[in-house]
């Protein structure tokens, strides 16, 4: 089936700039609207973008789905450990220990931003990898 | 049959919608302590601007690790299925 010039052309231009702004979610999630979650739909629908107007293949080209699966199996246990150092460090489970005296000078809401990013990387790589396991004509889930 | 099931649904739309107008009704009274709390606590215990963040990523960060999990299970059970068919 031959592709409509108008998707080609504006889901190419448009990508990165969704990409971007996903990344900007994840990243200004402690200031403003955002966060974890909203961020990394973002960017999965930007990788979502290029395999609905291009091919599965071109957006697992650039993502790859065994590179997905890695981050959201690490970025898991990332989030684990995260609680776990809090954990060490005197906090609770998950405890904001970044505010506490054993790293004193890192400001309170590196918490957030370290949190945000695991977040992130983890719900961008999970629905990713759902859709294009969805759309992939074959069923090749990597 | 047919006029069974509807008077069965206005029967259960009917309760849902007297229920909520009790509930939230703007005249009723409300507990809005937690929400004070944060107004007033948020910026100096999780040192985020956003307070809807310093809920999710402050004071309720235990969810935020449920719902990882839920989306974790997803992942692993769309996987699954889609390759059992190959």
């Amino acid at each position: 089936m031959r592709q409509s010039e108008i998707v080609d052309v504006s889901s190419r231009k448009l990508a990165p700039y969704v990409l971007l702004f996903g990344l900007y979610l994840v990243f200004y999630g402690h200031i403003s609207p955002g966060g974890g979650f909203q961020g990394g739909v973002v960017l999965a629908s930007g990788i979502i973008l290029l395999a609905l107007s291009r091919s599965v293949r071109t957006a697992t080209t650039l993502f790859p789905v065994s590179r997905m699966r890695l981050s959201e199996a690490w970025a898991f246990c990332a989030f684990l450990g995260l609680g776990i150092v809090g954990l060490i460090a005197g906090a609770s489970f998950l405890g904001d220990f970044l505010g506490s005296t054993l790293f004193p000078g890192i400001p309170k809401h590196a918490f957030l931003i370290i949190a945000n990013l695991i977040i992130g990387l983890k719900v961008g790589a999970g629905i990713s990898i759902m859709c294009v396991a969805l759309m992939s004509p074959h069923h090749e889930g990597g | 049959m047919v006029n069974l099931r509807l008077a069965l649904y206005i029967v259960v739309v009917g309760i849902l919608g007297v229920l909520l107008l009790v509930v939230y009704h703007p005249a009723a009274e409300r507990s809005d302590g937690i929400a004070r709390y944060v107004e007033a606590h948020a910026r100096e215990d999780t040192g985020a601007v956003n307070l809807v963040s310093s809920i999710y990523l402050g004071y309720r960060i235990l969810d935020t690790l449920g719902e990882t999990i839920v989306l974790l299970v997803t992942v692993s059970g769309i996987i699954a299925v889609l390759e059992r068919r190959q």
